[in-house]
């Protein structure tokens, strides 16, 4: 039962405590629920932006990799990157444009390296003796050749044409995607990108 | 004597005063208000229902052809309708802002709208007095009046409680009450919807929701993405069945001939799955096989959270080993046998009497482009080999270019490769699929039928019996089946001589009517 020993004063401040518990209560139950809303709001709004068949695009996080070079000599990974501008290319031995674009990267990897940008190649899931018998072929590359053997970074990158580079600046972010041969002119221009 | 008329009362909530009713001030109380009208609620389906209906009136963007892009292909396929359609969002409704921003604001007005009346309904129904006023007597839609003793109200308390009532007397009053708990169905409902809706919106919680298709070769090893690359699936084998259309019934036997004869029957994958416990020193995983199983259609396999369906292969299956003998070309004798695996060729192969060969280049899709052989792709469609054997009478090596029914610079050599033969792998495609949202949905979905039943099969039912100067005063209750309570009470109404119920609502709408 009812306290009567209180006075009118007491009551009233009583009454006006327990109001404000409630209007308390109530804005938290409606800010929770329409926050959970709104969170789910968001992703599926950050999905629409995102590409439908998992292909990773300009804003997007760089996926990490660990892969080893094509002499199995040393494993290179993401993080090794980090802090770094860094341009990720993907090649077949299959494809033209690629083999045509590596004497190019080829000459420019010292200046790449001196401007603080890291190049390298990853070869999309072709055989170690194959890739070799072709690195022979140009003369060898300077900079590292990575091995992909079970295409899961190709996978995880959502790779359809070849050749691919993405630019990558210091965070991590992927800066742009660049499908297409690479020219003196595109390579610079990647560079000072990655360089942000 | 003249019977008084009494306005017949709002039962839903025991009269109780809700909070919502209450005079607002701030802007949380007027939202709160809002949302606790029922009517609300029922706009806010209503908007649900007509925007899902409109939804399957085009097909929705996963199901239109991938060739064009979903901007263009409701216009042309539509017309102006198509292009306001994908416009408004409909194409991808249920991940649609509004769409979600509808079920979240429906869900709020649920819970609201439940705080707002179970707490005041059940304090109102805890301490409900036995003697209750001519007023709410005579408001009630069931009752009767007549002369009588208490007696009488004595005599009808066990006849009540063999039905199953649960009494209360108070100076010779009676309160009969029984399935109060049928009206907590539609709260008991509404955690379910709760639990439902939030479920669903647990699916974009990482690591809550996963779904992958993944291609595997006959004895490759691959890491699945789903868990992060801490499981690596190995194809152990890939069986595949075909109907005969000479051994199956004439019925059937045309149609598998239409068919081309190659309708499957069954396809399954021996599978086994490791666990990656490390890195080796030669950067490769290393791992622990955790079991094998198979999987077949409809027949998954499963590991922890995740189960590993049999969704799709490839029609074609790919070389997977190529063998070749090493021929003395002079005098035909085989020097020794070599076996190449085209997903991860050796670069030599030593042999028996200090013969070897070596893998110069592997051409898995062979070509010449200019004149030099080169591959078109990764894939062993077409594989060639550029051989080097070394043998005693020629250390340096003979060189040849070897694929299939080709063999390029071999035929003035001492020494040839041979085609030996060749394994076939098939791939399989199997769906490696995560869900922890469903326990939530089903959960869900129970406690929601659950309190459905509760309101729908057990209404609340009260009668209360009064004496006041040798007058009795009856009046009974009941949230559903209200001739289940006029059957229930009147039976022991009359055994004790007293009036059966009316149904005054029926008598005043036929006195209205008339």
């Amino acid at each position: 039962m009812k306290k009567t020993n209180q006075n009118p004063d007491e009551r009233l401040a009583a009454a006006k405590q327990k109001k404000k518990k409630r209007s308390f209560w109530r804005l938290m139950i409606m800010t929770m629920v329409l926050f959970a809303g709104a969170v789910v709001i968001m992703q599926f709004v950050d999905q629409a932006t995102r590409d439908k068949d998992g292909r990773v695009l300009a804003g997007d996080d760089a996926p990490g990799f660990a892969l080893v070079d094509l002499y199995g000599e040393k494993q290179h990974t993401m993080d090794e990157y980090k802090g770094k501008g860094l341009l990720l290319n993907f090649w077949g031995t299959f494809c033209e444009p690629c083999k045509k674009e590596m004497p190019l990267i080829n000459d420019n990897y010292d200046m790449m390296q001196k401007a603080g940008v890291n190049f390298a190649a990853v070869n999309v899931g072709e055989t170690p003796v194959r890739v070799s018998s072709f690195i022979k072929e140009i003369g060898g590359t300077e900079y590292p050749i990575l091995m992909d053997t079970n295409s899961s970074v190709e996978k995880a990158y959502g790779i359809y044409n070849l050749p691919v580079t993405f630019i990558i600046n210091k965070e991590g972010k992927v800066v742009e995607k660049y499908e297409g041969e690479i020219d003196q002119a595109k390579l610079e221009e990647m560079i000072k990108k990655a360089n942000e | 004597m003249m019977q008084q008329e009494y306005k017949q009362l709002d039962m839903r909530y025991e009269e109780a005063e809700l909070r919502s009713k209450r005079k607002n001030q701030s802007w949380i109380d007027r939202t709160w208000t809002f949302f606790s009208s029922v009517k609300v609620g029922l706009w806010l389906i209503g908007l649900i229902i007509i925007a899902s209906g409109v939804g399957t009136i085009f097909p929705q963007e996963m199901y239109i052809p991938q060739a064009i892009p979903p901007e263009e292909f409701y216009g042309k396929e539509y017309g102006t309708a198509g292009d306001m359609y994908y416009a408004l969002g409909f194409h991808n409704l249920f991940e649609s802002w509004w769409y979600i921003g509808l079920i979240t604001l429906l869900l709020l007005s649920i819970i609201i709208v439940s705080i707002d009346r179970f707490f005041p309904l059940y304090r109102a129904l805890k301490k409900q007095p036995v003697i209750q006023s001519d007023r709410f007597m005579g408001g009630q839609r069931f009752g009767a009046e007549a002369t009588g003793t208490v007696n009488q109200i004595d005599a009808i308390e066990p006849l009540l409680k063999k039905k199953g009532y649960k009494i209360r007397r108070q100076d010779g009053a009676l309160l009969a009450e029984k399935q109060r708990f049928g009206r907590w169905g539609p709260y008991i409902n509404h955690i379910g919807l709760v639990l439902f809706f939030g479920g669903a919106m647990l699916r974009i919680v990482p690591g809550m929701h996963e779904d992958e298709l993944l291609w595997i070769r006959e004895g490759e090893t691959l890491p699945i993405e789903a868990t992060d690359n801490e499981y690596y699936l190995e194809n152990n084998a890939f069986n595949i069945e075909f109907y005969d259309p000479a051994k199956e019934d004439e019925k059937f036997s045309e149609a598998l001939k239409r068919a081309g004869g190659s309708v499957p029957k069954n396809y399954d994958t021996q599978m086994t799955l490791y666990e990656k416990v490390g890195m080796s020193d030669d950067f490769k995983p290393k791992l622990e096989k955790v079991k094998s199983g198979e999987t077949a259609v409809n027949q998954p396999f499963e590991f922890g959270n995740y189960q590993v369906f049999q969704e799709q292969y490839a029609a074609d299956p790919e070389f997977k080993t190529m063998s070749f003998n090493i021929e003395n070309q002079k005098t035909g004798k085989v020097v020794d046998t070599i076996k190449v695996d085209l997903r991860n060729p050796q670069e030599t192969y030593p042999l028996k009497d200090g013969y070897e060969v070596e893998l110069k280049d592997f051409l898995p899709d062979f070509v010449v482009k200019d004149g030099k052989p080169t591959t078109n792709s990764s894939r062993p469609v077409n594989p060639a080999f550029v051989f080097t054997i070394k043998s005693p009478e020629h250390p340096k090596g003979e060189r040849s270019l070897i694929g299939i029914k080709l063999n390029v610079g071999g035929d003035e050599n001492q020494y040839k490769m041979g085609f030996a033969g060749t394994e076939l792998s098939n791939i399989s495609g199997v769906r490696i699929k995560k869900d922890l949202t469903l326990p939530f949905l089903f959960a869900g979905g129970m406690i929601f039928m659950f309190g459905l039943l509760l309101g729908m099969y057990w209404p609340h039912r009260r009668v209360w019996l009064k004496e006041t100067n040798g007058q009795i005063n009856i009046a009974g209750f009941t949230n559903k089946n209200a001739l289940g309570l006029q059957k229930e009470v009147n039976l022991a109404l009359t055994e004790v001589g007293l009036p059966q119920l009316e149904d005054r609502q029926k008598l005043r709408e036929e006195g209205e009517s008339k």
